[in-house]
Parts: C-alpha cells; sequence; structure tokens
C-alpha cells in the first residue's frame, strides 16, 4: 500500500473502507460526548459530593446526556453496517467468540439509558445523595464496559484463526491481551477533547445572544464555565498525546509502521496540525475566557481533523494486521448489488429534512 | 462447488432453542416499534384535529404521549433493534452475512430514516410545546414519515426471507426487496402499528394526571378511530397466505399442530380487541380504564407474539426461502458435505471433547452442533433425547438418513454416512444416560445402508420435493 488511505486500494474496497471510517468518525463525535460526558459526572459527583450537581456543565450534561446516547448509538448503526460487509468473517467470528458477554451490551445501554432519563427529571429519588453518586458511577461503568466490549470485539476480530480456536476450545469468552487496556484508555482520555468543544458550542448557543440552538439550561455563563471547559480540552489534548504514545510504544514496532507508512502519514501530520490547533484555541480561551465564533470553528476544524485521523489511524492499523487484499473479491460482489443511487438521493433529501427541523427548532428559540 | 464453507464458532444457548431467543426478542422489538410508527401517525391526527379546531384537548394530549413515544420506542426499540442484529449473529452469521451482502444500501438508506427520525422526534420532543401549529405539524410528519420509512424498507429485506420471489432466478436486489409478500405485509403492519397506537394510547390517556373522566372519553373516542383499519386486517391475512408458499400454509392452516394454535391464538386475540373496542366506537359513552387499557394491550403483545412466532416459524427449513436453510447451509454445501462430511474441515472444535466416551461419539457430538444445533438442544427444548427417547438404531438411521421427510421442515441431512451413524451412537449414548463407556459401531454392511437411504432421500428439501409433485 504506496497512497494515502482510501486510494491504494480497489474501487469497491476503497468505498466500503471509506463508508466504514467516514460513518464511524460520526458515531466517535456522539460516543465521545456519552463516554467523556458519563466519566466527568462520575468523577465529578465522586470527588465534590453536593456541590458537583450546581455547576453548568453539570447541568448540559445532564440534559443532554439522554438524547446524545441514543444518537452514538444510532450513529453506530452505519459503521456496524459498513463493518459486516468490509470485513464480515472477522466480525462476526469475534461477536461469536465473546457471546454472552457481547449481548450485555444490550442491558448496559438500556440501564444506561433509563439512568441519564432519571438522572434528568426532577424525580425525588434524586434527593438521595447515596444514590446520585451511586447511579452515575453506574452509568460511567456501563458505558466504559460497552467501551471495553468494542474494543475488544475490535482486537479479537484482527487476531489468526489460531487464536480464535484456541479461544473457542477453551471455552472462556474472556478475551485477555495487554494492548486493550491501553487503548481502552487512549479511547476514554481522547474522549475529553470532543467533549470540552461540544460544551463549548453549548455554552456559546447561551451566550452572547446567540441563536441558542442547542442548549436549554437557562444560566448566565460565565468567564469561569468557559475556563473549566477550556481546562477539559487542555488535560484531555495532553493526556490523549501521552497515552497515544504510550500505545503506539506497546505495539510491535511492526504495526506501528501503520502510523507512520505511506497510508496514514498524511492523515498522521494532519492530526498533528489538528491538535495544535485546538491546543492553541483552548489555551486563548483559558487565558481570556471569552468564546467567539472564529475560536470555536478554529478549535472544531482542528477537532474533525483530529478525529478523522483518528478513524484512519485505527484502520490502517486494522489494515496492517489483516490480509486486506483476500477480501477483494467479496468487496468486489458486495458492490454488484444495487441501491447506491438510492442511498446517495436519500443522503441528500434527509440532510435537508435535518436542516429544517433544526430549523424550526431554532425558530422557537429565537422567540 | 464451494470449497471454502464458511465456518463460524457456534455458541449452544443452554436450554433455550436458538428461536425461542430470537423470537422472544423479537416480540419485544416489533411490538415497540410498531408502537413508535403508529404513535407517529396518531400524532399528526390529534395535531390536525387541534389546529383546525376540532379537539381542543388534542394539543395536551400530544404533548403527554410523546414522552412515552420517546421512552419507549427511541430508547427500548433502538437497544432491542440493535438486539435483533446482534442475536440474529449469534444464531446464524452466515444468514445475516447474506442479508448484509444483498441488501447493504437498503439499510444503509433506513439508517438515513433513523437519523431523520431521531432528529425530528428529539426536536418536537423539547421544543414541540413552544411551537405554532403549522411547525409542530411539520415536525410531526417529518418524523412519522421517517418512522414508517424506516418499516418500508424493514420489511422489504424481512419479507424477502420467506418469500425471495423472482430474486431467486434474476438475483436482481430490487425483485428481492419487492417480493410478492411485501404489499400485504407491509400494509398488515401498518394497520397493526396504528392498532396498536390507539391501544396505547388509551392507557396514557389514563396516566397522563391533567385530564379528567369526561375529557379521557372524549380523547379515547378520538383515539379509536385509529382502531378501524384493523376491519381489512382478514382480507390482508388472506393475501398474505395467498403469497407465501403453500407448505408454510399449511404448517399454519393445520400442518404443524403447534404452529396453527399460534396462528389461531393470534387471530383470536387481534378479534378479542377489535370487537371490544368498535363497540366503543360505536357506543360513544363506553370508556376505558387504566385495567382494561393494560388487558387490550397485552392481547396486542401477544397477538404480535403469536404471528412473530407463526412468521418464524413457516420459513423453516430455511433462513432464507430457497437460498440458504437455517443451519446456515447452502444447497451446494448440502452436496459437498454428503461426500467429505461436515466436520473434515471446521476449524473449531469441541468444546468438551474430553467427556465423550469415545471418538466416535464425539464426532457425533460435533455433528449435531454443526447441523442441529441450531433448532434442537440436546434434552432441553426440542430436545433430540426426548424425541427420540424410544427410537430404536435402525429407526435412528433411517429417520435422520431422510431428515426432510422425517419433518418437511427439516433440512436434508448434511453429512457422510459415517458422520451419520456417529450422530446415532451419540443419540443414543445420550438416551442411555451418558454411560461411562460405549463402544464404537463401525459395521460396513450398516454404513452401506445408510448411504442407500442418504441416496434414496436425496439432497432436495422436502418441501421442494413436495411443490414439485405438486405441480
Ligand atoms: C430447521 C430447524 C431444524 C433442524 C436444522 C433440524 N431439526 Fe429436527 N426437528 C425440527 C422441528 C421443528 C421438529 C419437530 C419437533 C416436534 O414435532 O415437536 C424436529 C423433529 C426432529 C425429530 C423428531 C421427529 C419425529 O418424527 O418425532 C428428530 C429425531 C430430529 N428432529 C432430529 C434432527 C437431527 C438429528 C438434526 C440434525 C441433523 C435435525 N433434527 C435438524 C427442526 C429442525
Ligand atoms: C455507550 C455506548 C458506546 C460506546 C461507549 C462505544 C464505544 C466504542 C469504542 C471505544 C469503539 C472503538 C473500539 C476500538 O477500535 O478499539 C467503538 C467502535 C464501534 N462502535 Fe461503538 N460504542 C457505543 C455504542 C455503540 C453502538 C450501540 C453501536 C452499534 C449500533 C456501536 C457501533 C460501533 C462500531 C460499528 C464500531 C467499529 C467496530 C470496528 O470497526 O471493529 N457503538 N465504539
Amino acid at each position: 500500500m504506496d497512497a494515502p488511505f482510501p486510494f491504494g486500494f480497489p474501487f469497491n474496497t476503497a468505498v466500503y473502507l471509506t463508508l466504514l471510517v467516514g460513518t464511524w468518525v460520526l458515531h466517535v463525535v456522539f460516543m465521545h460526548y456519552v463516554l467523556g460526558g458519563t466519566a466527568y459526572l462520575a468523577v465529578r459527583t465522586v470527588c465534590l459530593g453536593n456541590r458537583a450537581e450546581t455547576s453548568t456543565t453539570a447541568t448540559l450534561l445532564r440534559e443532554w446526556l439522554p438524547f446524545v446516547l441514543s444518537a452514538a448509538i444510532t450513529a453506530g448503526i452505519a459503521p456496524l453496517l459498513f463493518a459486516q460487509v468490509a470485513y464480515q468473517h472477522r466480525f462476526y467470528t469475534a461477536n461469536l467468540l465473546l457471546f454472552y458477554r457481547w449481548l450485555a451490551i444490550l442491558p448496559a445501554l438500556l440501564f444506561a439509558f433509563y439512568l441519564l432519563y432519571l438522572l434528568k427529571s426532577q424525580s425525588t429519588i434524586l434527593h438521595r445523595a447515596v444514590f446520585r453518586i451511586t447511579s452515575k458511577v453506574i452509568v460511567c461503568a456501563c458505558c466504559l464496559y460497552v467501551a471495553w466490549l468494542w474494543t475488544t470485539n475490535h482486537l479479537l476480530s484482527v487476531q489468526s484463526m489460531e487464536t480464535w480456536t484456541r479461544q473457542y476450545a477453551a471455552g472462556t469468552v474472556m478475551y485477555r491481551t495487554a494492548e486493550i487496556l491501553p487503548r481502552l484508555a487512549l479511547w476514554v482520555v481522547s474522549a475529553f477533547p470532543t467533549l470540552a468543544a461540544w460544551l463549548a458550542w453549548q455554552l456559546w448557543f447561551n451566550l452572547d445572544g446567540g441563536p441558542e440552538l442547542l442548549s436549554d439550561v437557562e444560566r448566565e455563563t460565565s468567564a469561569a464555565d468557559v475556563r473549566h471547559v477550556a481546562l477539559l480540552g487542555l488535560c484531555g489534548l495532553v493526556l490523549t498525546c501521552v497515552l497515544a504514545a504510550v500505545y503506539a510504544l506497546q505495539l510491535p514496532a511492526a504495526d506501528r509502521t501503520a502510523f507512520t507508512g505511506p497510508l496514514a502519514r498524511i492523515y498522521l501530520g494532519a492530526m498533528c496540525a489538528g491538535v495544535a490547533a485546538q491546543f492553541a484555541m483552548w489555551l486563548m480561551l483559558w487565558r481570556r475566557p471569552q468564546l467567539n465564533r472564529t475560536k470555536l470553528f478554529i478549535m472544531s476544524g482542528g477537532l474533525a481533523i483530529t478525529l478523522l485521523g483518528l478513524g484512519v489511524l485505527r484502520e490502517s492499523l486494522r489494515l496492517t494486521r489483516i490480509v486486506i487484499a483476500d477480501l477483494y473479491p467479496a468487496h468486489e460482489a458486495a458492490a454488484t448489488v444495487s441501491g447506491r443511487w438510492l442511498f446517495a438521493a436519500v443522503l441528500i433529501v434527509n440532510t435537508a429534512l435535518i436542516v429544517c427541523c433544526l430549523r424550526i427548532v431554532q425558530h422557537a428559540r429565537e422567540k | 462447488m464451494p470449497t471454502d464453507f464458511p465456518y463460524y464458532p457456534i455458541n449452544e444457548f443452554g436450554p433455550a432453542m436458538k428461536g425461542m431467543a430470537i423470537g422472544g426478542l423479537g416480540i419485544v422489538h416489533v411490538f415497540l416499534a410498531q408502537f413508535g410508527i403508529g404513535g407517529g401517525l396518531l400524532l399528526c391526527y390529534f395535531q390536525w384535529l387541534a389546529q383546525t379546531g376540532r379537539e381542543p384537548l388534542a394539543r395536551q394530549f400530544i404533548d403527554g404521549y410523546f414522552k412515552f413515544v420517546v421512552l419507549v420506542s427511541f430508547v427500548l426499540g433502538a437497544i432491542t433493534g440493535v438486539g435483533m442484529w446482534f442475536m440474529t449473529i449469534q444464531v446464524s452469521a452466515r444468514t445475516i452475512g447474506a442479508m448484509v451482502g444483498e441488501f447493504h444500501w437498503v439499510w444503509a438508506v433506513e439508517w438515513l430514516f433513523f437519523c431523520l427520525e431521531i432528529v425530528a422526534g428529539y426536536c418536537f420532543y423539547r421544543y414541540g410545546p413552544r411551537l405554532d401549529d403549522r411547525r409542530r405539524m411539520t415536525l410531526l410528519a417529518i418524523y412519522s414519515v421517517a418512522s414508517w420509512f424506516s418499516l418500508f424498507w424493514i420489511n422489504g429485506i424481512l419479507s424477502w426471507q420467506l418469500t425471495p420471489g423472482r430474486f431467486l432466478e434474476t438475483g436482481v436486489m430490487w425483485d428481492g426487496f419487492f417480493n410478492p409478500s411485501f404489499f400485504p405485509s407491509v400494509i398488515f403492519r401498518t394497520i397493526t402499528s396504528m392498532a396498536i397506537a390507539a391501544l396505547a394510547s388509551f392507557l396514557v390517556v389514563n396516566i397522563l394526571p391533567e385530564f379528567d373522566r369526561a375529557q379521557r372519553t372524549v380523547l379515547i373516542h378520538r383515539a379509536t378511530h385509529f382502531l378501524a383499519p384493523a376491519l381489512i386486517m382478514p382480507v390482508l391475512g388472506i393475501w398474505y397466505f395467498m403469497v407465501i408458499p403453500a407448505d408454510s400454509r399449511e404448517w399454519a392452516m393445520g400442518g404443524n399442530v403447534p404452529m396453527m394454535m399460534f396462528f389461531v391464538l393470534a387471530i383470536v386475540c387481534s378479534t378479542l380487541i377489535s370487537a371490544y373496542s368498535l363497540v366503543g366506537l360505536l357506543r360513544y359513552q363506553l370508556y376505558i380504564n387504566a385495567a382494561t387499557a393494560t388487558l387490550l394491550l397485552v392481547l396486542a403483545v401477544l397477538a404480535t407474539a403469536f404471528a412473530e412466532f407463526v412468521r418464524e416459524g413457516v420459513r423453516k427449513p430455511y433462513s432464507i426461502r430457497g437460498y440458504m436453510f437455517s443451519n446456515s447451509l447452502m444447497p451446494d454445501d448440502i452436496r459437498r458435505f454428503r461426500e467429505v462430511g461436515c466436520t473434515h474441515d471446521d476449524p473449531y472444535p469441541l468444546r468438551d471433547a474430553d467427556s465423550y466416551p469415545n471418538p466416535q461419539v464425539a464426532l457425533g457430538a460435533h455433528v449435531y452442533r454443526n447441523l442441529c444445533s441450531v433448532c434442537h438442544t440436546p434434552a432441553a427444548s426440542n430436545g433430540l433425547t426426548h424425541l427420540t427417547e424410544y427410537w430404536d438404531e435402525t429407526q435412528l438411521r433411517l429417520n435422520i438418513a431422510m431428515l426432510q421427510r422425517t419433518k418437511p421442515f427439516m433440512p436434508p441431512f448434511a453429512g457422510t454416512a459415517a458422520e451419520l451413524e456417529a450422530l446415532v451412537q451419540w443419540l443414543r449414548w445420550n438416551n442411555d444416560g451418558k454411560p461411562a463407556t460405549w463402544t464404537e459401531s463401525h459395521d460396513e454392511a450398516t454404513l452401506q445402508q445408510i448411504q442407500a437411504w442418504l441416496d434414496e432421500a436425496g439432497t432436495e428439501p422436502w418441501v421442494a420435493v413436495a411443490a414439485e409433485g405438486r405441480r
């Protein structure tokens, strides 16, 4: 592979891989809010107790987490589909090997969902501090569990038949490998810069007489809130860089070439620029805590590039671990079925309708 | 003939049949999804009542009802939907793989409608109460059109599994999508959705504290209109039964007793609901309290459950009619496995290989796992021990060699004579209470007899042979 992703592949393989990466990045945008948001609430409530409730960020999170969890799940369906087209046999095998532990994703998500709705409600049960604290910790644990399973599933799916049969014969549904923990830790900390970006926008729409598209929190946004979010972004970025380095260093040298090889090199470079842009904006906001459109757009642009790079680097690591050429015929076969133009057309129409919905809401908020 | 059969690690579900796991989740999912779809349509109707001044209470009702749609259908519906996918992978990865291969663009389109649905739905949920009538209607209409279209797309894929129609000859995706049972089932499900939404609204009206009894009566009466289309359900049912394969139809009509019972029960439940509610429609004053509403909803869940069981059941022995069998084999695989065996190339060993008295019995367990475990358990639900308890050896050999004639909803046996004999020994060993020692049986004459039976039975499923005969 000596062209940047996705150019070195046959056309159909490139199409499916691009759709997989593209929709996965969309999943990450929401998933990061959920993963980071629940972790933030849990840590905060454990450390601060009753004082945890009063901040703007905590209120925002309680308001929006249920919906964003819906969005994360819905957005996850598309990469779920394209992962099956792209890596069918591997994906299913990993699922099957994890068996009921994999299926436990469902109760975990369900539990997280209803607890989030409960936390959002004004239910009297929430007056008990014990309940408030445990429920936040449980929600966070559920989300971590789901993230852990996806990580395990991914790592299992790139193994060889020998590993699979050994795993199956052993009759265990636990798959242990040293890579899981650093990888999972990377997903968790990398959620914070994304979370910070979301929160900044949510603050912004309440601020400066902005059009108030996103949030309903009726509170004065103070400089302290902005600084708080900026600090979250800064710490998140630093930790992400550290953990990314740890993760890369524990990989075998051969795997590491995935990031520096021609497939992903450009993306790695772009990611560095993206991280730098975010870092600069958060630093400025921390020094002078005043949100404005330019800073937000530069920061979000940096984030978008970073997440896209993350998606491509993740994929190219997988591509160095398996022989993708074996799958070309399957992609070729999949590409013979019709429907892609319908997909393209509906994509346009439905995007327009989504914009239409948001404009209606904007109208409500301006009134 | 294909040489690279995609072997997967097969899990056993303990005492439960795999069909039960998927059926159970399917019922919850279908019911909730239909509640969401019908709910959208019902709300559009109430919004129309509100903005045309026909029903002053309608607006208040909408905002109350929508919370239930979000809390129940958005959350549970979405998660059980993902659950269905994961469960299908567990039961037959190759089936879902074939479906994804054929219909991934349709699924991708369906996903676009999911996205639209949650955006429109959530916008209404948060901002609906603050919007004027025209904008409320727009959001509700977008929401319900999006959710109805998600039904439209998935219905094409699911009905294709039972009636692939011209697809089997042309291989064209659209031929498979607009298959013979597409229209009857999409209309049927739309009407069911409307009925479920109406029944749910009876309960919600009773739960919402803001209405008094007189107001509740008015709202219930309005919602009852959504039950009226259920009157044409029998016609749709007949249409549906005309287009599904003859053998499937016959099973539901008495050929298979449990299936027929489920079918009759589904009809009984639906009739009870319609009869009770239509009396309410005719007699304006009839009031449905929370208890009655709950009872009606339970009946609706049962009707859904029975109907889903019939729908899943009549597809046997196929997971995709005429294309792939429930145990993930395609017709070519059966022919090939008759020669090389179904365990020969399987990279996955037995998990409990040490617990068998000899290699032949272990081989039998392996054959069972690969060919039978998708529909049977060793000794629990649809347990082979119970089914063959009183059979003698010859009977076992003959009936398994001619599996598709023993019961036409089983696929042909897909292994060698030696594998069949191993399976028979495994069954006998099980039936004998798993003694510590067991002698292997390697009688040449027996194997030849089995082979003769296998050859006589052929590799065509009986449903196909019977269809030939009928022509
Ligand atoms: C497509 C699902 C399916 C598969 C695969 C399947 N069966 Fe069955 N089998 C059934 C059903 C359904 C019954 C009916 C049970 C009843 O009548 O209560 C049945 C009944 C039986 C019976 C009892 C028949 C009778 O007349 O009482 C035997 C024996 C049997 N199966 C053996 C097997 C064996 C051995 C295999 C694997 C080689 C197998 N089945 C594979 C669905 C299946
Ligand atoms: C709280 C909920 C969720 C969290 C925290 C979460 C987290 C994650 C993480 C951390 C990964 C990366 C795994 C890795 O590469 O190591 C991932 C990947 C993925 N997630 Fe999610 N996820 C959630 C819900 C879902 C749901 C409900 C779906 C499906 C509908 C989904 C679909 C996917 C897919 C398809 C991938 C890519 C898998 C691959 O390419 O191998 N996610 N998720």
